[in-house]
């Protein structure tokens, strides 16, 4: 919740305006404050702890700040400036984005937490710098070119994210998460103020050190999340990861209310989800969600996820914050961050690779790792039309984003490599800003106690065979929880999340699947090839696929991204039809 | 005949000298000089085993997509020997009533009818690899090897020289493969990165891995383990070997046997090899299996590249559903549960083999034989033999 804009240049100030009023669902306050030759706006749900309760102002300084910190402060707005200058302090957490104006260095300052759960976007258009925390606030400037930025799109077609720091419209970047950037005379210096790094620890070598470690700093991280709420919500899969926070919420004595996710009978972990609320005597709402209930969120979901986001979760999620929602709840936590850190089971198929690898000669790791999002890499002949291709341009540097992970010199070990661009990529610029927006979409703070800094930095210390210990995924948070919860749950082999998404889009959203990526629109749009995107349709797999998943999540991903390019390319931006 | 590269339809005379009149490349093979395929045949032939160029493949599967379509072109004369068998037994009627004529056509027919049916009923292949070999090589000289063809890269060093900690880890499942060409077909087409998945031979390959991930393997308790080989003597014993050889698998997982044997042969006919040697019941054969084995073979090259993917995708969504069921309906006790194996024999008898109990005996507990992996849906289009049969 809460947003932030602003403008550094010879702008009318009813821009910062229309930049807040492009984002009324973030609060039912704002307030505009600026000075000569620059403006702050920010909007926010007053009433709600935690939050900064207006721009604050003292002496020539503004500093406008979205979210909260971990842990939390009365003020955010206030405190930024102290916990950021002359150096930024070492233990700054939480989920913000920040802005701060000292009118008398003439100096913008921005920030983003270590993680990206907040968003900040930046543009320069005629001669006048604008940030915001949202894309669409940037498009409601008058005059700013809206052109789609192909080499981003190809990007989505293979992360189904857009990663680093460009974004799908030319001329509009995204600070990355643990990034400060200073504009000074005009030019803005980007700098970045955390990463992880490895430094085995050899007292984590006795498990029991470990497991006490780790499960002191969960527990902080959820501790340091309460933000004075009466009651929170938790959205349990039944995985280890949301099931160790709710036994921790259970623990600091939190009212909790989870919320799990139903799709009938093709639920994968249903039944574990309703095992741990029952243990730990918390109150489970069953979402039931199935393809017709997409279809009207759909356009609404599309807008408030701001950039075009690919996989097909974020349906169902949609519909668990619209319960919690509608249970009277201001803020949720989740289990998300689990795989990250610990060594989910995203390592295996790269650990994989990388031993039967090199026998044919053709794949790098950064390769192998794109293929692992199972999107439109490698299928760039078959999908793009000789139009989008040229505006491509060539093979983009969608490798370049991995190399400084995964060839990374100073971390000793393969799973660790992996794991930084897992957290890096997939971490932070997919998973907590879609599920940030999500959850704001519905008035909801989303709370991520596992993307906590001080456990982040814990989880680099560990021995890797902590984490992944044989075939055994996210070994050191089962020596945690493991006499605290049922075994059937601690133990239990993960397949993951299944969203039948294949038999949604084939099935109840068929029609409007069909109308996004039907023959008119694809020749209206004229980027990828009828007849690859009609086999789709119409239930066909790629030859070499044989998982039926994979038709719907590739589906799923392309009307995403037409529905994205009509509201955000065609619309500007502004609320679409079917948008609430 | 069409030229496969300009698509000019050209006549017999006017591409004597092997070349197309439009194009001016030439052709690989000239049926009318008495070469059992046609360009046209050969480039059909790649484009089904590499899925219209999107799988990798091996000569063998060409080998075999080659001899299904000259098979495929001698059973058309079906509806020849229905019309010849009628003619004869209209001669017969003939010569019965005493004319002569129509016994000396009866003569010339009989003979006839009895080699059509000899054509009907033959399930060796009718193209022996050496011959192959040749026209492959023809292939080659006149339009150059596939992109997607498998070609083995030199291997320099294990990986581990690279990367320390790999050797610390585990995988879910294991595929074991009676030959190497199986392991590079699953390998090459990504197979291991989309099932967390270690793919070896049985006999060491590939070499520079091999040991690494066999004792990768051992740090597993609840691996998977499925064994997928030919129906030859050394691939049907290949499923018992790995549950009973304390190298490989002995008391810590039970196999599931994926692979070719005698009771899938029926939509492979006209593509079994003859088998050189007498095969005797046990280490995982049955009498039944023996007497077939001492007759043919079948590769598991026979079935398009990729079939077999896809089947091992099903085979491991099947163990995976069964898992899935098993934790819902019970409760299990902690990661270092070993699975018990005798709690929970699998039938390894399937279609065959009611006899050879001593096999049997050995194959409950360890092993579990996963028939439908092939064989099930072969009626089907996208059956386990390409609707071939």
């Amino acid at each position: 919740m809460s947003g932030i804009c602003g403008y550094v240049g010879n702008a009318h100030p009813d821009v910062l305006e229309r930049m807040l009023d492009a984002i009324d669902y973030r609060g039912d306050g704002k307030e505009v404050a600026t000075a000569e030759g620059v403006g702050l706006g920010y909007r926010w749900w007053t009433r709600r702890p935690g939050k900064s309760p207006g721009i604050y102002k003292e002496g020539p300084h503004l500093v406008a700040v979205a979210g909260t910190f971990a842990p939390p402060l009365d003020n955010p707005a206030k405190s930024l400036m102290r916990r950021i200058s002359p150096n930024i302090d070492d233990s700054l957490d939480g989920a913000f984005a920040g802005a701060w104006w000292d009118g008398q260095k003439k100096r913008l300052t921005l920030i983003r937490d270590p993680f990206g759960i907040r968003s900040l976007y930046h543009a320069n258009h005629q001669g006048v710098f604008y940030f915001a925390s949202e894309l669409k606030q940037l498009l409601a400037i008058p005059g700013i070119p809206a052109e789609p930025d192909f080499v981003a799109l190809h990007k989505y077609l293979t992360f189904s994210f857009v990663p680093g720091d460009a974004v799908p419209i030319k001329g509009i970047h995204r600070l990355l998460a643990g990034n400060s950037a200073i504009l000074e005379d005009g030019k803005l210096g980007i700098a970045l103020y955390f990463n992880l790094e490895e430094r085995i620890d050899p007292q984590f070598e006795d498990q029991k050190i470990a497991a006490e470690v780790i499960g002191t700093s969960w527990r902080e991280a959820v501790a340091k999340r309460l933000n004075g709420e009466s009651e929170v919500g938790l959205f349990l899969s039944g995985g280890i990861d949301s099931a160790g926070v709710a036994y921790f919420l259970k623990r600091l004595g939190v009212k909790t209310r989870a919320f799990t996710l139903d799709f009938g009978e093709r639920s994968v972990e249903k039944e574990q989800a309703e095992c741990v609320a029952k243990k730990l005597e918390i109150p489970l709402t069953h979402v039931r969600v199935n393809g017709s209930d997409l279809s009207p969120i759909l356009m609404d979901l599309v807008w408030k996820l701001d950039l075009p986001f690919g996989d097909a979760v974020t349906g169902p999620q949609y519909l668990l914050c619209k319960a919690a929602r509608e249970a009277s709840l201001s803020a949720v936590f989740n289990g998300e961050g689990g795989d990250q850190f610990f060594g989910g089971w995203t390592n295996k198929p790269m650990i994989s690779a990388q031993l039967f690898g090199d026998l044919y000669g053709e794949e790098s790791s950064e390769e192998l790792y794109l293929r692992s999002y199972h999107k439109f890499y490698g299928l760039e002949e078959p999908l793009y039309s000789a139009f989008f291709k040229d505006q491509v341009g060539g093979p983009g540097t969608r490798r370049a984003h991995l190399k400084p992970y995964l060839q990374h010199e100073g971390v000793s070990t393969f799973l660790n490599r992996v794991r930084l661009a897992d957290i890096s990529l997939k971490g932070s610029q997919n998973i907590l800003p879609r599920a940030e927006r999500i959850s704001n979409a519905w008035g909801l703070d989303a709370r991520v106690p596992l993307f906590d800094r001080a456990l982040a930095e814990a989880s680099f210390r560990l021995p890797t065979q902590l984490k992944l210990k044989g075939a055994c995924e996210k070994f050191v948070l089962k020596l945690v929880l493991q006499n605290k919860l049922p075994p059937e749950i601690v133990w239990r082999r993960k397949y993951g999340m299944n969203v039948p998404i294949t038999d949604w889009v084939l099935g109840p959203m068929r029609q409007q699947m069909g109308e996004l990526l039907g023959l008119d629109s694809l020749k209206r749009r004229g980027y990828f090839k009828p007849e690859y995107v009609q086999n789709l349709l119409e239930g066909r797999n790629d030859p070499h696929e044989t998982r039926k998943r994979r038709i719907g999540e590739k589906v799923w991903a392309l009307a995403m991204l037409e529905a994205w390019l009509r509201v955000f390319v065609d619309g500007r931006g502004k609320k679409p039809g079917g948008a609430t | 005949m069409k030229c496969i590269r300009c698509g000019h339809d050209c006549k017999f005379k006017e591409r004597e000298n092997g070349v197309c009149p439009s194009c001016n490349r030439r052709f690989a093979f000239e049926p009318r000089k008495g070469d059992p395929v046609s360009d046209a045949l050969f480039d059909a032939a790649i484009k089904s085993v590499s899925a219209e160029g999107q799988l990798r493949w091996g000569v063998e599967s060409l080998y075999y997509d080659v001899c299904r379509r000259l098979y495929r072109g001698k059973r058309k004369p079906v509806g020849c020997l229905v019309i010849v068998g009628i003619i004869c037994a209209v001669l017969l009627t003939g010569a019965v009533l005493g004319y002569a004529a129509l016994a000396l056509g009866l003569i010339v027919l009989v003979p006839l009818f009895f080699w059509l049916l000899f054509v009907r009923l033959r399930c060796v292949v009718w193209l022996t690899q050496e011959k192959f070999n040749k026209l492959y090589d023809r292939w080659l000289a006149a339009h150059g090897p596939d992109k997607s063809v498998i070609v083995r890269k030199p291997q320099v060093q294990s990986p581990l020289a690279v990367e320390s900690d790999l050797g610390d880890y585990s995988f879910d499942r294991a595929i074991i493969c009676d030959r190497a060409r199986t392991v590079d077909l699953l390998l090459a087409n990504h197979f291991h990165f989309e099932n967390n998945c270690a793919v070896l031979s049985v006999e060491g390959y590939p070499q520079g891995p091999f040991e690494t991930v066999r004792k990768m393997l051992k740090r597993n308790p609840r691996l998977e383990v499925f064994a997928l080989h030919d129906a030859s003597e050394e691939g049907c014993k290949l499923a018992w070997r790995l549950a009973n050889e304390p190298d490989w698998f002995q008391g810590q997982a039970r196999v599931t046997d994926v692979g070719l044997r005698p009771c899938h042969e029926k939509p492979f006919r006209g593509l079994f090899l003859k088998s050189e040697t007498r095969v005797s019941a046990g280490g995982g054969i049955t009498e039944e299996e023996a007497k077939w084995l001492s007759r043919y073979k079948l590769e598991l090259a026979a079935i398009r590249p990729e079939q077999i993917v896809k089947r091992m995708f099903r085979a491991i969504n099947k163990k995976i559903d069964a898992e899935t069921r098993a934790t819902a309906a019970a409760r299990f006790g902690g990661f270092e549960t070993t699975h018990d194996s005798s709690s929970d024999g699998g039938s390894a008898s399937g279609d065959f083999g009611e006899s050879g109990e001593d096999s049997k005996r050995q194959f409950d507990g360890l092993l579990e034989q996963d028939v439908d992996s092939f064989s099930s849906d072969a009626s089907d289009s996208d059956g386990g033999a390409d609707g071939f049969g």
